[in-house]
């Protein structure tokens, strides 16, 4: 019987489901469902003014609570039996659970990804950031300072600019357009390894597409998630875009040689995020005028010691 | 709009279980953390669901703790 209503003797089991639908599995097998009003209670609140003899009116106000039971019908068919006939055709539903991991699907190709990149030694950085605050710029550099063997996976909804600015340092490169997507998923950056072939040991940077909101839940496969913020955007970035940042393993201030002339807080952006990202480390740097770059190349050396390890 | 691609694979997942049954409702939980916007979501449900087993369901959200992103259940029509 129901708890909630009552209402089906006779039937073996329910299943409840959400605002009050029902189903009931009726003895002849066949499952009902459907949904009726619960007794409740009505306020009515009214106003009426009487004439008095005397030379004052005044008003009176009354709230009146009663409670009703409703009635309620059915809307399916009962399975009556009236004679000879055929059955009545009876659709019912069944709620099922499912219990499924929305970006499972993901997951599993990250994880592929992830092994793959290991047993090739291969340490992969996924870049982030709102667009133009500097990720292919500090690519450009960092690709020709580094002296490391190194390869890029290149996302952005379309064209092909940035690869070519890449692939002028004379690295190997492969553009992933997203089309409408807005992010980066782990099957195509698969897709992209199979075109790039990435040397074993090398460094591949994955530089995503420009933004501040999906591709901090898209997990690549990648053994740490670098994000750029730059002090030409707000010191308050962290806090408006706090999944991005609490996800980041490593956060690069860029375009630090811009700050005179600017009002950028540094040491309010550095607060801002370290209520977002406690104890994630931060560097400064510049790709104008080199500074901060020395320390962003001796994280990355020190990543490559243990390229798959954990973050 | 990441909703958009979050709720193809949703509504793929439930396809993919309901088989050639209609579906007449999915539950999803979508925790406080997991960057996913409930309204954009419901948005992008009525979209991806064309022409699917899953087309004219209903969309049921209720909140939940953290990151999760969780399709709990779905209702169909038994045959």
């Amino acid at each position: 019987m129901c708890e909630t209503c009552g209402c089906s003797d006779g039937a073996v089991a329910t299943i409840v489901g959400a605002g009050g639908e029902h189903s009931h599995l009726m003895a002849d097998g066949t499952v009902v469902r459907h949904r009726h009003a619960e007794a409740h209670a009505h306020d009515h609140p009214h106003d009426h003014d009487h004439p008095h003899d005397h030379d004052h009116p005044h008003d009176h106000d009354h709230a009146h609570d009663h409670d009703h039971a409703h009635d309620h019908d059915h809307p399916h068919p009962h399975p009556l039996r009236m004679g000879p006939g055929p059955k009545p055709v009876h659709i019912g539903t069944v709620t099922e659970t499912l219990a499924i991991k929305v970006l499972d699907k993901n997951d599993r190709l990250a994880a592929r990804n992830r092994s793959y990149l290991k047993d090739h030694l291969i340490l992969a950085l996924n870049l982030m950031s709102s667009p133009g605050s500097g990720k292919t710029t500090l690519l450009e550099r960092t690709l020709v300072e580094l002296g490391s063997k190194v390869a890029v996976l290149e996302g952005d909804q379309a064209t092909s600019r940035d690869a070519e600015r890449i692939a002028a340092t004379g690295t190997k490169v492969v553009q992933i357009n997203t089309g409408k997507g807005c992010h980066l998923e782990a099957d195509m950056v698969w897709h992209g390894l199979e075109s790039l072939g990435p040397e074993p040991g090398s460094v591949l940077f994955i530089e995503n597409v420009g933004n501040l909101v999906c591709p901090a839940l898209f997990d690549l496969g990648e053994a740490a998630k670098v994000v750029l913020f730059s002090v030409t955007e707000g010191e308050d970035k962290p806090q408006k875009y706090p999944h991005m940042f609490g996800a980041a393993d490593l956060i690069l201030l860029t375009k630090t040689d811009l700050t005179p002339h600017l009002d950028f807080d540094l040491s309010l952006a550095r607060r801002n995020l370290a209520q977002v990202a406690p104890g994630v480390p931060i560097m400064e740097v510049s790709t104008k005028n080199g500074a901060g770059l020395a320390d962003w190349y001796g994280w990355l050396r020190q990543r490559q010691q243990d390229p798959g390890g954990a973050k | 709009m990441h909703e958009l691609s979050i709720t193809h694979n949703i509504v793929a997942a439930v396809a993919e279980r309901a088989g050639n049954r209609t579906v007449k409702s999915v539950l999803l939980q979508i925790g406080e953390k997991a960057g996913i916007d409930r309204q954009a979501i419901e948005f992008c449900f009525e979209l991806c669901t064309q022409g699917t087993v899953l087309e004219g369901a209903r969309l049921d959200v209720e909140p939940a703790s953290g990151t999760e992103l969780l399709i709990r259940s779905m209702e169909v029509v038994d045959v």
